[in-house]
């Protein structure tokens, strides 16, 4: 090929030849994929918005108001609902009633559950149906099986009072659930009847996980059953535990429909954990502002339970 | 190698324009015949919500939802009739306030909270109307609804809760009369309990529900005691009072003419008690009679009723609970609601409903206490005769919304256990019962 000079110009090589642009050049922000993966998860996360930001925010906006339900015009009080309910002795003691009614209940909950989880995973005519049998309370409806308790241990016709008096320990009856002392442990009762199938049913699951290789192991280095127990089943379960029982830990803290049924947390305020002083002050007391600040007082307690829940899950799959 | 037509990259585009759409599409406002906000449908059927609560009696909850479909028809409109549970019904009501999903018309109002909110419309003319077709409301009755020299409900029903005797175990123990004072009411009571045959001589609950805030507020007025003074000054802290606080704690710790439960019976505690032959008095609206129309326990011929013996005060008292039914401001039809009221009170349906109640409604107009269902009905008469002794809350005052709080906080049920359950003075618990009530009171005051 010659030019107008008359010298020759090579053809470039394959090499030196530069790519050739067919189209148009995109935006950034259309050459990322990662842009486009926001925009999926952007429904999502409106959703999430919607139902649980706007009214997480929501509370927080109104405890910081003097917000009475049916009244207009909230009024900015800035902290003083935090100072007064830090200062009130019933919301001092209704949380630490939900301290002892949570730590009780879940501690209970996880040995019960464990060791049902532990003979379940034996094998013995009627397993499966005895599986069934242990789901049995997490299954029934709250309310029904919270109302067949409060019957159970009525002073007038329960059967708790019937069999301790037929058998001859009491002569009057007990009052289970009028009596101070009484009724706390009454409805930490129903709490880990309700809730123990589901700590079962997932060390149930942990246990079938953990492989039959270790147990020969352990057996053939002469462990006995308790070793076997101590450093093969417990470490296995370990994440489980704490899954379960930071769960389980969240859920009872927050178990607003069983006590509101047995007891309406009293006699007195003796079962009167958090979230009842907290529907007592708004849909009682109309005072919505000054009963949201009581659980975004405890707002940061539960985010690190949440927390601490989400990376053992996280670690949970990582190691699976 | 076989070329896609649809890559990657295209179909995550394609999903993510998609997904933009759909958010677009679902954030736009409704476009259509008669959708303005706020605006009422032009040419549109009405269609009302009305709330109720729900009773005991399955005939009266039919026959009432009856009256109200009935003038809806009548008039040409829907109506969409739900019941709710008495327990839960005023924290539902509280809910749909501040959500704005109030019903059309509510039976079931707080009057002077609800007209503090301003949630109620002023329906002194429905009144006038109801008044003249059924011979004027019951005193009480009128007080209960008006605020301000206007009426801002309906009195819908009384409710007396009275007094049960047993007169078989009072008899057994010498007792032929009714007790006509409070002394002789905690003689008998003392007489007829004994522990070890499980007979005890009164039973109520002492837990913060109705009939435990009802039974210890009425004692407090029995004693003299009062909530506020006629000029709606809070008055609660007084000897009167304390000595009504004494007294109802020495029936449980003193006498033990209560069984041991009653510091945790829920609000059938007293029924269950009296119907399965535990306890020989006690305090209650007509549901026990009729379970015991029923279902005999085998002394519903030997149960007497009345109100509750006169104490210090030196009258008969009776706690007067019942209903009232509003309109709500927020209703884009007032004038439909007024006829589902009107259709329910009127001398057409108003008898019937109280007859289908059986016992357990008692009028707020004057035409309808020679009704047979009274007069031919010895118990029903006998409630019906404690009428004249109802008290209103707020007496000597005006209905003020405070006193609703008090009440709907089961604030005198609270004190009553703290006396008698966690050992507080009575001075003490009555101090603190006053804190509160001021409290309540500045509450609504600064609201």
């Amino acid at each position: 090929m010659a030019n107008s000079s008359g010298s020759v110009r090579p053809l470039p090589s394959l090499t030196d030849q530069q790519p050739v642009t067919t189209r148009r050049k995109r935006a950034w922000w259309a050459r990322e994929e990662v842009f486009l993966g926001y925009a999926l998860l952007l429904p999502a996360l409106l959703v999430l918005g919607l139902i649980v930001g706007y009214p997480a925010v929501s509370g927080i906006w109104y405890s910081f108001h003097n917000k009475m339900i049916g009244f207009a015009n909230p009024r900015w009080v800035g902290l003083q609902h935090y100072s007064e309910l830090i200062q009130n002795p019933a919301v001092q003691l209704s949380i630490w009633r939900t301290a002892v009614f949570a730590v009780v209940s879940v501690g209970i909950k996880l040995v019960l559950g464990l060791g049902v989880a532990l003979l379940l995973n034996q094998n013995f005519r009627g397993r499966a149906l005895a599986r069934g049998v242990v789901l049995l309370p997490w299954s029934l409806p709250l309310v029904v099986g919270v109302l067949i308790w409060s019957w159970m241990y009525s002073d007038l016709f329960g059967v708790f009072n019937y069999l301790l008096i037929k058998a001859g320990l009491i002569r009057q009856p007990l009052n289970f659930l009028g009596d101070r002392d009484l009724a706390m442990p009454s409805v930490i009762l129903v709490n880990i009847w309700r809730g123990f199938p589901f700590f079962a049913v997932n060390l149930l699951a942990g246990l079938q996980a953990i492989p039959d290789d270790l147990y020969e192991a352990g057996r053939v280095d002469g462990a006995n059953r308790w070793q076997l127990f101590r450093h093969i089943t417990l470490p296995g379960l370990r994440t489980v535990i704490l899954i379960v029982s930071l769960l389980s830990f969240i859920w009872t803290a927050n178990d607003f429909t069983s006590i509101w049924v047995l007891t309406r947390g009293g006699p007195g305020t003796a079962t009167e954990i958090f979230p009842i002083i907290t529907y007592k002050i708004a849909f009682i007391g109309l005072e919505l502002g000054r009963a949201a600040a009581i659980p975004v007082m405890l707002l940061p307690f539960f985010t690190v339970l949440i927390v601490l829940l989400t990376r053992t899950i996280t670690q949970r799959e990582a190691e699976s | 190698m076989q070329r896609s037509y649809l890559t990657r990259r295209a179909f995550l585009r394609l999903a993510g324009g998609l997904s933009a759409g759909a958010v677009v599409v679902a954030c736009a406002p409704a476009v259509g015949p008669g959708a303005a906000p706020g605006a009422a449908p032009a040419m549109a059927r009405p269609d009302l919500v009305f709330w109720a609560p729900q009773h005991f009696i399955t005939a009266q909850n039919e026959f009432f939802t009856e009256s109200i479909k009935l003038a809806a028809a009548a008039n040409d409109f829907d109506v969409d009739v739900q019941l709710f549970p008495w327990g839960e019904y005023h924290q539902k009501q509280n809910a749909a306030i501040e959500a704005g999903t109030l019903p059309d018309a509510l039976l079931g109002v707080s009057v002077s909270q609800h007209y503090a909110m301003g949630i109620l419309t002023d329906v002194s003319d429905l009144f006038e109307e109801i008044a003249a077709s059924g011979g004027g409301f019951f005193e009480p009755d009128i007080r209960e609804v008006t605020i301000g020299g206007a009426q801002w409900a309906i009195p819908f029903h009384n409710e007396p809760q009275v007094m049960y005797y047993r007169t078989d175990v009072l008899a057994a123990a010498g007792y032929t009369e009714l007790p006509t004072t409070l002394e002789k009411f905690v003689e008998i009571a003392d007489a007829v309990t004994n522990v070890e045959q499980r007979m005890w001589g009164f039973g109520n609950p002492y837990t913060m529900v109705p009939d435990g805030n009802n039974f210890m507020q009425l004692v407090v007025f029995a004693f003299g005691g009062q909530i506020q003074d006629a000029d709606g000054n809070v008055a609660i802290n007084s000897p009167e009072t304390i000595a009504a606080f004494e007294w109802y704690a020495s029936l449980l710790n003193e006498h033990i003419m209560m069984p041991p439960g009653v510091t945790g019976w829920d609000d059938t505690g007293n029924n269950k008690a009296y119907l399965s032959g535990q306890v020989a008095m006690i305090y209650n609206s007509g549901s026990v009679v009729n379970a015991m129309r029923n279902d005999d326990p085998g002394w519903f011929q030997a149960t007497a009723l009345g109100p509750l013996p006169k104490g210090p005060a030196g009258r008969y008292f009776v706690f007067n609970g019942g209903s009232a039914a509003g309109i709500m401001a927020s209703s884009r039809y007032p004038m439909e609601a007024r006829r589902l009221l009107a259709n329910a009170m009127s001398p057409e349906r108003y008898p019937g409903n109280l007859a289908a109640a059986s016992g357990m409604f008692f009028p707020t107009l004057q035409n309808y206490t020679d009704l047979p269902i009274y007069t031919e009905d010895q118990w029903n008469q006998q409630i019906l005769d404690t009428v004249p002794y109802a008290y209103v809350a707020f007496e000597p005052g005006d209905p003020t919304p405070w006193i609703d709080e008090v009440n709907a906080k089961f604030l005198f049920a609270e004190a009553a256990g703290r006396v008698a359950v966690d050992g507080w003075s009575a001075a003490d618990a009555v101090a603190d019962l006053e804190r509160q009530a001021i409290a309540s009171k500045e509450k609504f005051e600064q609201a």
